[in-house]
């Protein structure tokens, strides 16, 4: 079920909801718990309900694994169990995600002729393996202290975060779903939830969306692209993915705050960092704390010179990308934003210093330039577009231009029809509303000033009103893929 | 002025739920503007001039179920083909489903056995735009589900259909041009002419989807499965348009239709048709009386505009001749 749906706004988050709060007024905890899971799973099973067994094989072998390495019985039975759950996880994932990848190579390398497996990646499996992960390896470093079946199944398949996150932690869900202050219903965090959840729900259906049009022309249909088509196609990805996954995160944040469970902040205005460490810090933040936590601090972090350091932020990113899909583009992304930390690394403790309007163009078109791989089909399709945005493809402007600029004909610029669908008018606003939405508070700063007053009362009716009559063609969310 | 949380929480939830229960009363139940419901006829809503992409494939196909028809699948160029141009009776997909080639065998998949008998003849228009949609817009089309066609018709309050239920009511109590019957006919009552003076813009076609071909394939197999006869043909353009147009790539691109279907009917330049813009009523799109020409020459079977993967090249050929040598207007 897609949050931008009205079975999800009118029918399932409110019936939820009532019944969850119910059953807790009645003093049926276990039972509102019970509810939630079984109401999680529905909303996980209403794409394919073939899903279901998957996800609860996964959280069933985890828990089981959990709470054996919690019991403690030997150092080295512990050592092997979560072992046995680590390759158990990474097993599931490699299959279901990278199996026909792996076979598509070998067939390229070796020329053997393998049959695709062509299994269906299943919603959210990245997601709720990575959680899981986290879980066994807090299990086992003794940092998980309770073992309730039901408390865990709710951590692993709270419906608001179990497709695209955040990524939560073991220890920052329980204490939430223990708590008796939050089965009772608190309309602060209605309003607040309400507040954040219409924010996102615009920038998907009106921000997101809009662009996704014209990247999807650019990037699948068109055999090449002018200089100009190809900057407009490439930021129309850039604010797409953005606006998409931000506006995912901020509905996931909201729906969550109705049940009073808050769920980390996962963008801090990404767009608007100064370098690449500090695009990172911003970008999809609790992937970047389990990368961090799970992959780079094990490693060994920065704790063994600096050489060792680039090589574990190095192998750090390019699984960084890998998580993200199976393809050479999704690596090749991986090894761009890997170099680019390593440099930037570099470049200060060299000490150097760059001014900021400069230093935030840098970043941004670095950022720009690299979502393409994370884009396009395949390399060539990735080519296609950076010939475009070198000029590669010729120059030509939209005739919507032509009477303002006509003067640019002398240097050889023309004046034609771009890809169909293109609307010059609308690109140009949004794209202008969308620059400038990256300079404004973001949704988390603007909850903290949350005032219930006339303004914000127009501004969420506003918001929803519009975004659900904008809703016509579902459009899945772009991290359901990862 | 501030609000208590639950004041203003309240205050929220009942505006959007009053707004859009009003919507959907008004908008969805009484106006209807794609006819899915037909719960209220009056004199402000009796013609409608709009179908829905995924209620509209349902309420033809239903009818699919108790008598025989014959089915088109098309685009613009096809919306005003109707029952009298062809023989027998026909359902008329273009407005509502268009041609996408993988919406097409989505729907012919889902037909039943009964469905599937009733069929008497498939006429596809094989205009090349539709081969370039990556992903089926309509995919989750169940044509079976009554609980679906309800569910799409009270989930589908958007602005788009707002929009359509103003103009659906301002037009039955003035003037229109035109209305889609039950069959997803448009029935044209006044036409416009084709000035082809007028600045000509055309797009640039992007290139066909792998998987678009592909789906051509299995319409083509299913068809050849089920027996039922298929007839592919093309739009028919003006001289002035094909004047504009990359003629290699439709070259390419016909090819590629040949590579997976044995032969289609091409009206591309049809004499008695191409060199008359009275028969258009703008760049690319042509009047009821030119689409019943069409249809005409495609119900007698013409093989002189039958192009197949031996004749495609002599066939291209002789229209860039003619192309050329074409002066003024």
């Amino acid at each position: 079920m897609l949050f931008n749906s009205y079975e999800y706004i009118f029918f399932f988050l409110p019936l939820v909801y009532f019944i969850y709060f119910y059953l807790n007024k009645r003093h049926f905890t276990e039972g509102s718990k019970a509810f939630l899971v079984v109401s999680s799973l529905f909303f996980y099973g209403w794409w394919n309900i073939a899903y279901i067994p998957i996800i609860l094989l996964s959280m069933i072998f985890n828990y089981i694994v959990g709470v054996y390495i919690s019991s403690g019985k030997s150092k080295n039975i512990n050592r092997f169990l979560f072992a046995v759950g680590i390759i158990f996880n990474l097993l599931l994932l490699g299959y279901f995600k990278y199996a026909d990848f792996l076979i598509e190579n070998i067939n390229f390398s070796l020329g053997s002729n393998i049959d695709y497996l062509n299994i269906a990646l299943p919603l959210a499996i990245s997601f709720f393996t990575f959680q899981q992960i986290a879980y066994l390896v807090d299990t086992y470093k003794n940092e998980v202290q309770e073992h309730d079946f039901l408390n865990y199944a709710i951590f692993v398949t709270f419906f608001p975060q179990l497709i695209a996150g955040p990524i939560v932690h073991h220890k920052e869900m329980m204490p939430q779903f223990a708590s008796k202050r939050n089965k009772i219903i608190q309309y602060k965090n209605i309003s607040l939830g309400i507040f954040v959840f219409s924010i996102g729900l615009f920038k998907k259906v009106i921000i997101a969306d809009t662009f996704a049009v014209w990247a999807s022309n650019g990037f699948d249909k068109a055999e090449f692209l002018t200089f100009f088509e190809a900057w407009a196609v490439s930021f129309s990805y850039t604010f797409q993915i953005y606006f998409d996954f931000s506006g995912y995160t901020d509905m996931a944040i909201g729906a969550a705050l109705l049940f009073n469970i808050r769920l980390p902040i996962n963008f801090n205005s990404p767009y608007k960092a100064l370098n690449i460490q500090d695009f990172w810090r911003r970008w999809h933040i609790t992937l970047s704390r389990f990368l961090r936590d799970y992959i780079y601090i094990p490693l060994g972090g920065n704790r063994n010179g600096d050489m060792s350091t680039s090589l574990n932020l190095f192998a750090t990113f390019l699984l960084g990308g890998i998580w993200h899909g199976a393809g050479w583009t999704f690596i090749l992304w991986g090894m761009l934003h890997a170099f680019a930390v390593v440099i930037h690394r570099i470049y200060n403790k060299l000490n150097f210093s760059m001014n900021k309007v400069l230093a935030w163009i840098i970043t941004f078109n670095f950022i720009n330039i690299t979502w393409i791989f994370f884009r396009a089909e395949d390399i060539n399709s990735a080519l296609k577009v950076l010939r475009g945005l070198v000029g590669l493809d010729g120059f030509t402007l939209h005739p919507y231009l032509e009477n303002r600029l006509s003067f640019l004909s002398l240097y050889g610029i023309e004046f034609k029809v771009w890809l169909t669908l293109f609307e010059p008018k609308k690109f140009i606003l949004i794209l202008l509303i969308s620059f400038l939405m990256i300079f404004i508070k973001n949704s988390g700063e603007l909850q903290k000033n949350f005032r219930p007053n006339l303004i914000s009362l127009f501004f969420v009716i506003g918001l929803l009103s519009y975004s659900i009559l904008n809703i016509s063609n579902y459009s899945d969310f772009l991290y359901f893929d990862f | 002025m501030t609000f208590k949380f639950k004041t203003w929480a309240k205050l929220v939830i009942f505006t959007i739920l009053a707004m859009f229960g009003i919507g959907i009363i008004t908008v969805t139940i009484v106006i209807d503007p794609y006819g899915e419901l037909n719960f209220v006829k009056t004199k402000f809503n009796n013609k409608k001039f709009a179908s829905n992409y995924t209620t509209g494939p349902f309420l033809l196909s239903e009818k699919l179920k108790t008598d025989k028809y014959s089915l088109i699948f098309g685009t613009s160029r096809t919306q005003l083909v109707n029952s009298s141009m062809i023989h027998g009776d026909l359902l008329n997909y273009s407005t509502s489903l268009y041609a996408n080639p993988s919406d097409v065998y989505n729907v012919l998949r889902q037909f039943n056995e009964i469905q599937l008998r009733n069929i008497n003849t498939i006429y596809y228009l094989v205009d090349t735009h539709v081969f370039t949609d990556k992903k089926s817009l309509y995919e989750k089309l169940n044509l079976h589900s009554n609980i679906d066609f309800y569910r799409q018709v009270f989930s589908g309050l958007n602005m788009k259909k707002i929009h359509y239920a103003i103009s659906c009511v301002r037009r039955n109590l003035g003037r229109y041009d035109n209305y889609l019957n039950e069959f997803g006919e448009n029935i044209y009552l006044r036409h416009k002419i084709f000035n082809p003076k007028s600045k000509i813009d055309h797009f640039r076609i992007p290139s066909f989807t792998k998987s678009s071909i592909e789906y051509l394939q299995k319409i083509d197999s299913f068809c050849k499965k089920e027996n039922i006869k298929i007839k592919y043909f093309t739009p028919v353009y003006n001289i002035w348009y094909l004047k504009k147009v990359d003629l290699e790539l439709y070259r390419l691109q016909f090819k590629a239709f040949l590579t997976v279907i044995d032969k289609i009917y091409d009206f591309h330049l049809i004499d008695d048709i191409s060199y008359d813009y009275n028969n258009f009523t703008g760049t690319d799109h042509y009047n009821t009386i030119t689409t019943a020409k069409v249809m005409s020459i495609l119900e007698s079977n013409e093989s002189s505009i039958i192009i197949n993967e031996e004749n495609i090249d002599e066939k291209f050929d002789t229209m860039a001749i003619k192309i050329r040598e074409h002066n003024g207007y």
